[in-house]
């Protein structure tokens, strides 16, 4: 017997900090979550498993398009004529979803009640799931301890949408601890929320299978679920099941021997060949290129950013063709000579440094500073704020982290421009 | 810093060249050399120098990158270094022996300074004076850029300012422009929002397209069935009008049948056999009739042919002797020829015999005295040995005469040669001795040195001045660090520069507030304008007259009057005041802007009091610290050059030591050198003057000792050369002797040879080896006249025998009468008569064959007949019948049955296919029922229902069709999830571009609010200097420089010495450049006060200056040269007299 466990699809939900450009392969990774959703229903059809598995956050809560419920049911139908069940529950982000609902499944499509745990039986495979539902996105009520007892002599596998114990990136809902999982005496707990893959505990099975597809650069490497193995009475193996369709991956390249831009487009160029050569499955990456390290180039880095990234971009395209889309080229570096070093030059350079280390005493340049960066603020959507950090400094009017990240970077600028 | 020697070891087109820049009066050297003499190769080499060769070095073009070498003794603060740089990543510093040197080596020389820095700070060019006098006419709106790009060396900071702002505008500004990366990104934004919109489908959009497409199903399967039914009763009127004449038809066929009764039944092409098999009867007979008669005619032409049956019985054997005939009809003749050959052969075979001497004998007689091949070989080898060997014995003879007089030469040299020998000791001695080397020259070298110690340590302690304890105390004194004295003038400095500052400004304060009292003082004077306060006066005044009325204290009668006048002035002044509003708030204008200028004065005075008691607090703390020291009075500003003036005492003083410690050990070195050579001589019994020097000993002992191993190498060489005669004469008597024995076997081996071969053993090997030519030529004639006898005349012979035989046979057997013919005459008639014999055969052979087919034809058309009547035999059975005309009433009577039956057949398969699979009795009720006259009046009627109903079942499918369409529109595509990725692509550009501007614009107004501040700090000083140095480059032209300080926008101008002021666009290019330098070496000045010194290099600077503005140059950087090293590079050599009417005549000028 076997049988797939997935969840955290996220079906439709948009890759985010993908910036298009002339040569990124933009068309191919707009759909991606449902691409990789379709490459897993064909992965189970292929390998005829017995049953699937979703525990929870099929789709996003605050996606409000009908397709998306209606490609699910596609894909749903697709098993159903090859007669595979599929259970399911609902996780913090599909809990409240209209299109849950709305829908209507096809009979292979079972769901776990939303009230109290509920045990689906397969009688011909002597296998019990034990569920329940989130009701609400915002559930911290532990689901876990109510589930039912086991059924003796059967295979018993507990699904929950849980952030377990210990997963602080994460929203602790239906919080519970790998003891509380294993006092159930299940074979196997298929739980969800949690976007990495990992297998928590192997005597009970207590395994996150990961999301399908990441979606932004938190989410770097391989990605799908899981493929379970099972005789009569117990697991026999958990192997995963690759199926993403693009992969997010950070590049870093110290930049520590290089003196000037050409030289930092070298290293990078080295870097992203070991990526291309170490990633043998030819997929799409989407990667972020961070140059780090303590640098002579700090400066030029600074004063060059526009052309590094259309180096970088045009590197990408060179070596790895449609295959590589750079998310964003990020400068991390450090100036070679540091401050000290630069005030025993006692030169105008170092005067520029004294001075600039009592910029933020004067009050009344800071707050201009701010007040003018708050008119870019103020007219911004709020979404750029996650994805500008500076934004809620600037909002907040305290912009001296702003101040002291750029006054290295000028220093280095001036004391490189001949 | 500051560099004593540059070597320029292979460095472009520089090999092993030295340049040096001794310390003098002034620190100031001037390299001069022609164009491509190799000044700019020297400012390369000096930055290559102290910060290594450069990757891409273009400096190779000599000598090879791997092989590029510098070399320098530097030195700072009393400490010299002198290294090596060679072209390497790392490990690029060593020592002039070759040892490598730490990276750190050169720490504290460059204290922490790098390539860029020092290019920037230390180095001037003309290039760089034209484009720092360019940048500071762009940025003649900004003092602060113009000071700091002086200062820093940096031209461009007007273009990084520039770009920084550039780069921002592109990205965001409170204007909108789709040009900027953020509102582009927004743009799209909106139109990814708006897609979105128009593609999302809610849950209630579907479920409303599902039900519309049900309600229309519905419609849709009513029409359907009203359709069907009109379609059922056309479908029934149709098939009864297709059936009714089929089964019509049916009745009729059956009704004839019935009618023709019982017919034998004959099979269907009956009559086409019997027709067929008549035909070939008649052809068949007709055949066998005419073969017959063919063959008959064949056998009597047979009859008539005659053949000769012997001659053919022997026709193998006549062609077998024609054959032979052909073969042997030349061979007479032939015999003759050879027999002819013969005979001239043994004519030449006599001739040969007469030339060896030998009798003429018969044929067989010569062959049995002819010698054998293998006397006659032997004879032939030992001919060619003979040579070898006689050539061999004459050489050996003569090479061992040679080697006895060589012999003898070298023993007559040995006994004249005689051998003297010296004691080790003295070898000894000796090789020490030359190992000292020159001792006199050392000990001179130790002496000078000592000298010039002493005279460098009494100058180094002369130039302490007043603060000069003496030398312990000096070394014991424990000194504030160079850090903190730096610290301490740099605050010194900055406090000065404040002062300076803040002095102008109060004068200028006070100036303005002059002129504003002036101006309030003019104001109210011209037009006397009513302030408040003398308002409030006047009303006052009216005020008390009317309290006092008020309260009783006065009686009106008293003060009316006085009451009036208050009144009526009160009114008066509060007219005027009103009437003159415009003059009266000019004036309090005025009265207010002195206010703030008396405000900015008392502010300003507050400052420089905190700034004097500062520097008061400074000198203090100084005093108590020079104090501490026993150095009280040194000033802060000398007190670094007074530590570098110790440093150097005490260095002075260690080398002193140094150098004294170094003479006192030559001194030892060359009197203990002498004793034990003199000591060693004496040994050796060989006699000098006592009093001599170590040097005379030195060639004594050299003369001894050399010439004692001359001679022994000269007897080693000449015994070696005499062993080596013996053996080599030696061995050459073996070989004569072994050349002779061979010689005598040789001479036993050919008087046996010759009796072999008949010939005279006095014969000579020439002659003998001619003798054995002609016998080889004798043997081979007479071998040809054998084979001649044998091989041809005999074998001819034979054959002609054997045809002769084989012809008789034959013409017995065959034609006996042809016996008393010849050979070959009875072989030509036997030819012809066989010829003849085989014709005949030919003919008789065909006959036979035609008579043969003749008779086969005859016999095949017999049995056609038969088959032919065997044919139609089963019809006749068939039938019961015997002729064939009966049968043929038969078989018309069965054909015509079987057609009326095929159309019956045909009638009810109609009936059938158009019957719709009703059963025939259906049918002819369906038939009977219906009025067939109307069935097509009925059929037009319901064709015009059917249309109306697929009319409406049209509508009803378009409606359904566009329904359905709605609904598969929400099958689950994608356009909204990429609706949302363009969003997110849109959001990603917008956070990209702020992200960036953020830094960009921070980074710009940072150096904005930084600029200003330099300008604040430095401006007082640095422009005084610079004005200085300007006021002397232009001599005098322009008397210093001057800032605006009223102007919303700090101008700085030159003021001329006439009075008028200048600002930069007006100045020339070149005066430009000059305010240029002058800013920079004011710059240098104050960064030299403060920071570490490092060589200035000027790399033609005074390209475009008269002689005069040059001198001028030249004595600005007198003065820098008094704080660093200048080394001044210039390919004009007329400037080395104004150098050195500058610097003294003495000044260090280098030609490259």
């Amino acid at each position: 017997m076997k049988f797939i466990h997935t969840a955290d699809i996220h079906l439709d939900s948009p890759l985010r900090g993908l910036a298009s450009y002339q040569n990124a392969p933009v068309k191919a990774l707009r759909t991606a979550t449902r691409d990789a959703f379709t490459n897993l229903i064909d992965e189970a059809i292929e390998e005829q498993v017995d049953f699937c598995i979703i525990a929870g956050d099929l789709y996003d809560g605050n996606w409000k398009d009908y397709n998306t419920g209606q490609f699910f049911i596609r894909e749903m139908s697709r098993l159903n004529k090859a007669a595979i069940p599929v259970y399911l529950l609902h996780g913090n982000h599909d809990a409240e979803s209209e299109m849950t609902r709305r829908l209507t499944f096809p009979p292979n499509v079972h769901w776990f009640d939303n009230k109290k745990p509920v045990t689906h039986r397969i009688k011909e495979l002597r296998v019990a799931l034990h569920g329940r539902s989130f009701k609400d996105a915002a559930t911290v009520e532990n689901f876990a301890v109510n589930y039912p007892d086991p059924v003796a002599g059967w295979l018993n596998i507990g699904v929950l949408h849980t952030a377990l114990e210990g997963h602080a990136a994460h929203a602790r809902y239906a919080p519970c601890s790998l003891s509380e999982l294993t006092a159930k005496r299940y074979d196997y707990w298929a739980l969800g929320h949690v976007h990495e893959h990992a297998i928590v505990q192997r005597d009970p099975w207590v395994v996150f299978p990961g999301n399908l597809q990441g979606r932004h650069i938190g989410e770097t490497g391989p990605r799908g679920a899981v493929l379970v193995k099972a005789d009569e009475t117990r697991i026999v193996s958990v192997d995963r099941l690759i199926v993403d369709v693009m992969r997010w991956e950070s590049v870093n390249v110290d930049a520590s021997t290089a003196h000037d831009l050409p030289a930092v487009i070298a290293l990078a160029t080295g870097a992203i060949e070991a990526l291309l050569s170490g990633s043998a499955d030819n997929k799409p990456l989407s990667v972020r290129v961070t140059i780090t390290g303590r640098t002579a180039a700090h400066g030029a880095l600074f004063g060059m950013d526009a052309h590094l990234r259309e180096e970088i971009l045009a590197l990408a395209a060179t070596l790895g063709g449609d295959r590589i889309w750079i998310e964003k080229v990020k400068v991390e570096t450090t100036p070679a000579v540091d401050a000290s070093q630069i005030r025993e030059r006692a030169d105008a350079i170092a005067d520029l440094q004294t001075l600039l280390d009592q910029v933020q005493a004067d009050e009344v340049f800071m707050r201009s500073l701010a007040e003018d960066l708050q008119r870019l603020t103020g007219k911004a959507p709020l979404e750029l704020s996650d994805a500008v950090p500076d934004f809620n400094a600037i909002r907040s009017g305290d912009v001296s982290s702003i101040v002291q990240s750029v006054t290295p970077a000028l220093i280095a600028q001036l004391a490189q421009t001949s | 810093m500051r560099i004593q020697h540059l070597h320029l070891l292979r460095y472009g087109k520089f090999t092993d060249q030295t340049l040096s820049f001794p310390h003098g009066g002034r620190d100031f050297h001037m390299v001069v050399g022609a164009n491509e003499a190799g000044k700019s190769t020297t400012r390369s080499a000096i930055l290559d120098l102290l910060y290594g060769i450069e990757v891409r070095s273009t400096f190779d073009f000599l000598h090879p990158k791997t092989e590029m070498r510098l070399g320098a003794t530097i030195e700072h603060q009393g400490t010299a270094l002198e290294f090596v740089r060679k072209k390497a990543q790392t490990k690029s510093l060593f020592s002039p022996a070759g040892a490598l040197l730490a990276t750190s080596a050169l720490a504290t020389f460059l204290a922490g300074t790098d390539r860029v820095f020092f290019d920037q700070m230390f180095g001037l060019d003309h290039g760089r004076l034209e484009t720092g006098g360019n940048a500071i006419l762009n940025a003649s709106n900004d003092i602060g850029q113009i000071l700091f790009q002086s200062a820093a060396g940096i031209a461009s900071l007007g273009i990084v300012r520039n770009q920084l702002e550039a780069e921002a505008d592109t990205l965001w500004a409170q204007r909108r422009a789709n040009t900027r990366a953020y509102y582009s990104a927004s743009d799209d934004l909106a139109r990814a929002d708006d897609a979105l919109k128009a593609v999302a489908v809610r849950a209630k959009d579907w479920m409303d397209a599902r039900n519309k497409v049900q309600e229309i199903e519905t419609s849709r399967d009513q029409l359907r069935e009203r359709y069907r039914g009109f379609e059922a009763e056309r479908i029934r009127l149709e098939r009864v009008r297709r059936v009714a004449p089929a089964l019509r038809d049916l009745r009729d066929r059956q009704a004839v049948l019935q009618q023709l009764g019982e017919v034998v039944e004959l099979p269907r092409e009956a009559a086409q056999k019997l027709a067929d098999t008549e035909l070939e009867l008649a052809g068949a007979e007709r055949d066998r009739e005419l073969y017959t008669a063919q063959a008959k005619d064949t056998r009597e032409r047979l009859a008539l042919v005659r053949m000769d049956e012997r001659l053919l019985k022997h026709e193998l054997d006549i062609l077998a002797v024609s054959e032979q005939c052909q073969q042997v009809r030349n061979h007479e003749r032939d015999i003759e020829y050879r027999r002819r050959e013969i005979t001239v052969h043994w004519e030449q075979v006599e001739t040969l015999v007469r030339r060896i001497g030998w009798p003429t004998a018969t044929e067989e007689a010569l062959t049995h005295k002819l010698p054998t091949l293998p006397a006659r070989s032997t004879v032939a080898r030992l001919v060619k040995r003979f040579d070898i060997l006689d050539q061999a014995k004459q050489a050996a003879d003569e090479s061992a005469i040679e080697k006895k007089a060589d012999l003898s030469s070298l023993d007559t040299q040995l006994k004249e040669l005689s051998v003297s020998t010296v004691p080790a000791a003295l070898r000894v001695a000796l090789t020490s001795a030359r190992a000292l080397g020159d001792l006199k020259a050392g000990t001179r070298r130790a002496d000078a040195l000592v000298s010039r110690r002493s005279r460098e340590l009494g100058s180094a302690v002369a130039t302490l001045g007043r603060w000069s304890p003496d030398l312990v105390t000096l070394r014991g004194m424990t000194l504030p660090s160079e850090q903190a004295v730096r610290q301490r003038q740099k605050l010194h400095t900055d406090a000065q520069a404040l002062r300076k500052t803040l002095t102008e400004r109060q004068q200028d304060l006070n100036s303005h507030i002059e002129v504003g009292k002036l101006e309030v003082a003019q104001y109210r004077n011209a037009h006397h304008p009513i302030s408040a306060e003398e308002l409030t006066e006047a009303r006052a005044r009216r005020d008390g007259v009317w309290r006092a009325i008020k309260t009783g204290d006065k009686l009106v009668s008293e003060v009316a009057a006085d009451f009036e006048d208050k009144l009526g002035n009160a009114d008066r002044v509060s007219d005027r005041r009103y009437d003159e509003a415009q003059e009266t708030s000019e004036l309090q204008s005025k009265l207010d802007a002195l206010e703030i200028q008396r405000q900015h004065a008392a502010e300003n005075a507050i400052r420089q009091t905190a700034n004097d008691d500062e520097r008061a607090s400074m000198d203090a703390d100084w005093t108590q610290v020079t104090g501490a020291m026993g150095l009280a009075g040194l000033p802060l500003q000398d007190f670094e050059r007074w530590r570098a003036d110790r440093d150097k005492v005490l260095g002075a003083e260690d080398a002193l030591t140094d150098a004294q410690q170094e003479l006192h050990t030559a001194q030892q070195t060359a009197q203990d050198a002498r004793a034990a050579l003199g000591e060693a001589l004496a040994g050796a019994g060989i006699a000098f003057n006592s009093g001599a020097t170590f040097e005379t000993l030195l060639l004594i002992a050299s003369d001894a000792v050399d010439g004692a191993t001359e001679t022994k190498a000269r007897l080693d060489e000449l015994n070696k050369q005499r062993k080596s005669a013996a053996n080599a004469l030696g061995k050459q008597t073996e070989k004569a002797a072994a050349a002779q024995a061979e010689f005598d076997a040789w001479s036993g081996a050919w008087s046996a040879a010759t009796a072999q071969v008949s010939l005279s053993e006095t014969l000579d090997a020439a002659a003998a080896e001619g003798a054995l030519t002609v016998m080889a030529e004798i043997d081979n004639k007479l071998k040809t006249i054998h084979d001649l006898r044998k091989l041809r005349i005999e074998t001819m012979q034979r054959d002609l025998g054997a045809f002769e035989r084989a012809v008789a046979v034959v013409v017995s057997a065959a034609a006996p009468e042809l016996s008393a013919q010849g050979s070959k005459a009875a072989v030509s008639e036997l030819t012809t008569r066989l010829a003849a014999a085989l014709d005949d055969k030919k003919d008789a052979d065909r006959l036979r064959k035609e008579l043969k087919t003749h008779e086969d034809q005859a016999k095949s058309a017999s049995e056609r007949v038969d088959r032919a009547k065997a044919t139609v035999l089963p019809l006749l059975r068939l039938a019961q019948v015997n002729n064939h005309d009966d049968l043929r009433a038969l078989i018309a009577r069965s054909d015509k049955r079987r057609l009326i039956q095929a159309e019956a057949t045909t009638a009810q398969k109609a009936v059938k296919e158009g019957g719709d699979s009703l059963t025939l009795e259906a049918l002819e009720a369906e038939v009977a029922a219906t009025d067939a006259a109307q069935i097509p009046a009925l059929i037009a009627d319901i064709a015009i229902q059917i249309d109306s109903v697929r009319q409406a079942q049209d509508a009803v499918t378009a409606e359904l069709t566009l329904a359905t369409g709605r609904l598969e529109k929400i099958a689950g595509q994608d356009d909204a999830a990429r609706a949302e990725a363009e969003r997110q692509d849109a959001l990603a550009k917008m956070a990209n571009a702020a992200e960036r501007y953020i830094k960009v614009y921070t980074a710009s107004r940072l150096l904005k609010w930084a600029i200003d501040r330099y300008r604040e700090t430095k401006q007082g000083p640095m422009l005084t200097r610079a004005g200085e140095i300007f006021c002397a480059l232009t001599l005098g032209s322009f008397q210093k420089l001057t800032v605006d300080f009223e102007k919303e926008t700090l101008m700085l101008r030159g003021l001329r010495a006439g009075g008028g002021l200048v600002d930069l666009a007006g100045m020339s290019d070149g005066t430009r450049d000059q305010l240029y330098l002058a800013l920079r070496l004011a710059a240098l000045e104050l960064h030299l006060g403060q920071g570490h010194t490092l060589p200035f290099i000027a790399d033609d600077l005074f390209i475009s200056y008269d002689d005069q503005r040059a001198k001028a140059g030249l004595e600005a950087l007198a003065r820098l040269s008094e704080q660093t090293q200048v080394i001044f590079l210039s390919h004009h050599s007329h400037l080395v007299p104004t150098a050195q009417a500058v610097f003294g005549s003495d000044v260090n000028v280098v030609s490259l």
